[in-house]
């Protein structure tokens, strides 16, 4: 049975969300996406995998770096040290610019480092080719 | 000792004249002999032994002669010894007698007083006119006031010689009285003490030199001590507040005074100072911090004399230094405060702008339809309002972020990064015909990424303000130059200058300081579009690297920018 991709986005911006969630639909892609208010909702979610109760695994993780309780890069390192997630693509979507950053994260594992467009339309182009070249 | 040869030579005449008249005598002799022996016809033997003696006496004769001689020869080198001496010494002899009321002066005082021996008879009316006009009233009082006591005096005085010289004289006599008591005769001798007088002159003036670099010390107590522990010395500002009482006599009582709980640690050092060790050593005295230094002082032959103690106040200095460490400590935060603010600008003033251009986005994109007559037009002011706002807010961060230059220095060839730059901006290159000439071939230890920044702002800057009508042309060249030859660069060092001319719309050259700073804007938005961040990012780079960047420019007629960065 082929089933809706899933999408996983840790992202404690209310408007990011709906901007985000908007982008995906302008690109018509199908993609189930369940959106987190924080690195901490997210590992809550993602608990019942290591349990093994829950059954379909995530396609894709759409990270910000800067929030509240948990933020991205604790995400990301927790994602990259279990068995069952550390294949599973993971990229950052975040306000900051710097490379450093940018560095810091390819190394722990990151597919990907982008920088929130400051317009929408660059947003559903970005959105469009994280979704090409990792889901499709 | 020319008296004791006076008095010799009376005596030697007198020797003298006795001998030539026994010689007379036995010239007699003679001839009352020959008379005998013509009377009482003495024999041969007897007439020959009479030749033996008289050739005897003529032998005795010669001898005494030549002894006189001698005598009288050596005198004369007595006499030449002595005025040696006293011309070697400046010291003259002189005699003044009851008898003459004048002066009998040795060759030597004559020359001592500038004048040719024998060219003058001196009395006391003429040798006052010699003295220094200051002195004669003390010499005058002073010869009065020996005549009370009749023992022997000394006057030290001044004389002023024909030519103007000032000599210091020193002057010794004696009274010489006859049976009766009267003074009939003074004797004595004066020295000539310039050379003297002047050495501890200068004594003396070295002695007031280092006693007031000791007095102005600044919060400094300065005591010397000889190497018996002494005090020769103590002076200073601070030595009223060290020692109020004046209590301190040698090394014991400096103590007291100074150290009166523990003095083991100077007592240490005083010793060690003796030996020819210095030492130092910070101390709280009277609510006072002091630096104590002990130094050995040497005579010029390198052994220690003594010791200075030098008791510097730095209470003030280590007051000024932690107002200072607190002033750094503020400035490092405020520093930290501001890349805070850059951070605070980059996430969360942009994270409102982005939010409302995209949702003015989707405003426009979904709801364009429904909007009526300027509603439209409403829409596309505000995003291009925030579009403004976000390069506005991109151009400051990059000027905040610019930061002074750590580790991150690299050799970096310039020709490089400028064909780096042409590249990104080929297509605004392209679109305005522009012809960049670049020969430049320096390589200099920079930060690549700002150097990156500084052509891509110059660049940016001529192709937007090149004219419509004439193809762009940008000519960019570098040259070594040394500092002296530019005004406002550090002389021993030298420079790369880096050239960067167009022939665009330039600009008035009054504003060639202006343009560097921040916000500073010279056409309106209408005709050119900007932040006014631009030349400023380009200073602060230039600066950075310890450089200079300075404008020239005409309107009309193109704008050249110069950068001049050191050269290792």
């Amino acid at each position: 049975m082929i089933r809706n991709k899933v999408i996983l986005i840790a992202e404690d911006d209310a408007d990011d969300r709906l901007l985000i969630k908007e982008a995906f639909e302008e690109n018509q892609t199908s993609a189930t996406i369940i959106f987190f208010e924080n690195g901490e909702e997210l590992l809550n979610y993602l608990k019942d995998f290591s349990k093994g109760e829950a059954a379909i695994l995530p396609d894709l993780f759409i990270l910000d770096l800067n929030m509240p309780k948990t933020n991205g890069k604790e995400v990301l390192k927790y994602l990259k040290e279990q068995n069952i997630f550390k294949e599973i693509p993971v990229i950052i979507l975040t306000t900051s610019k710097l490379r450093e950053e940018e560095k810091n994260v390819l190394t722990m594992g990151a597919a990907g480092f982008y920088t929130k467009p400051s317009s929408f339309t660059e947003l559903v182009d970005l959105t469009a080719s994280v979704y090409r070249t990792w889901i499709v | 000792m020319i008296y004791f040869f006076i008095w010799l030579l009376p005596a030697v005449l007198t020797g003298l004249i006795v001998l030539l008249f026994k010689y007379r005598n036995s010239q007699k002799n003679v001839e009352l002999l020959s008379e005998e022996l013509r009377m009482e016809r003495l024999s041969r033997e007897q007439a020959e032994q009479n030749l033996i003696r008289q050739e005897d006496l003529l032998v005795n004769i010669e001898k005494i002669a030549h002894d006189l001689k001698e005598a009288s020869f050596k005198l004369v080198q007595s006499e030449t010894l002595l005025k040696e001496a006293e011309a070697l010494s400046h010291n003259g002899s002189w005699e003044w007698s009851q008898e003459k009321n004048a002066f009998y002066w040795s060759d030597e005082l004559y020359r001592i007083h500038g004048i040719e021996p024998e060219s003058a008879e001196v009395d006391l009316r003429f040798y006052l006119t010699l003295i220094h006009p200051d002195d004669v009233q003390y010499f005058v009082t002073t010869l009065a006031d020996t005549q009370n006591t009749l023992s022997p005096f000394s006057i030290d005085y001044r004389i002023v010689r024909a030519d103007g010289s000032i000599r210091y004289l020193s002057l010794n006599g004696t009274f010489k009285t006859d049976f009766s008591g009267r003074v009939n005769k003074v004797l004595g001798n004066t020295q000539d003490v310039t050379e003297l007088k002047t050495t501890s002159l200068k004594l003396e003036r070295s002695e007031s030199i280092y006693r007031a670099i000791a007095r102005n010390v600044p919060d400094s107590a300065v005591f010397l001590f000889d190497e018996n522990l002494c005090l020769l010395l103590a002076e200073g500002t601070s030595v009223k507040s060290v020692d109020p009482g004046s209590l301190i006599l040698d090394v014991d009582s400096f103590h007291k005074v100074v150290f009166p709980v523990d003095h083991r640690q100077s007592s240490e050092f005083i010793e060690s100072a003796l030996l020819g060790h210095e030492n130092r050593f910070h101390c709280f005295i009277n609510q006072k911090t002091f630096k104590i230094s002990y130094t050995p002082v040497y005579v010029s032959g390198g052994e220690v004399f003594g010791v200075m103690v030098v008791m510097h106040d730095i209470t003030d200095l280590e007051r000024t230094q932690r107002s200072l460490e607190v002033k750094v400590t503020e400035l490092n935060r405020s520093n930290k405060d501001l890349e805070q603010f850059a951070y605070i600008a980059s996430h969360d003033l942009q994270e409102p702008l982005r939010k409302i251009r995209a949702f003015g986005e989707r405003l426009k994109m979904k709801y364009a339809n429904l909007l009526e007559g300027e509603g439209l037009d409403y829409i596309s002011r505000m995003a291009n309002a925030s579009e403004r706002m976000q390069l506005l807010i991109d151009d400051l961060l990059t000027f905040s972020r610019i930061s002074r230059p750590g580790d991150e220095l690299q050799p970096l060839k310039l020709e490089y990064t400028i064909s780096q730059v042409i590249q990104d901006l080929e297509y605004s290159i392209e679109k305005k015909k522009a012809v960049v000439h670049v020969d430049v071939k320096h390589e200099l230890k920079v930060v690549p990424s700002q150097l990156r920044q500084l052509f891509q702002n110059l660049f940016s800057n001529s192709l937007k303000f090149a004219k419509e009508e004439v193809p762009l042309l940008i000519n960019v060249t570098s040259v070594t130059v040394s500092g002296q030859d530019h005004e406002g660069l550090q002389n021993e060092k030298n420079y790369c200058k880096i050239e960067i001319a167009d022939n665009g719309i330039g600009f008035d050259s009054q504003y060639d300081r202006k343009i560097f700073t921040l916000f500073y804007r010279l056409h309106s938005r209408n005709e050119y579009e900007g932040t006014g961040i631009g030349l400023a990012i380009c200073k602060k780079i230039v600066e950075n690297h310890n450089g200079l960047i300075e404008a020239d420019a005409e309107k009309g007629k193109g704008a050249t920018f110069r950068i001049f960065l050191p050269v290792e």
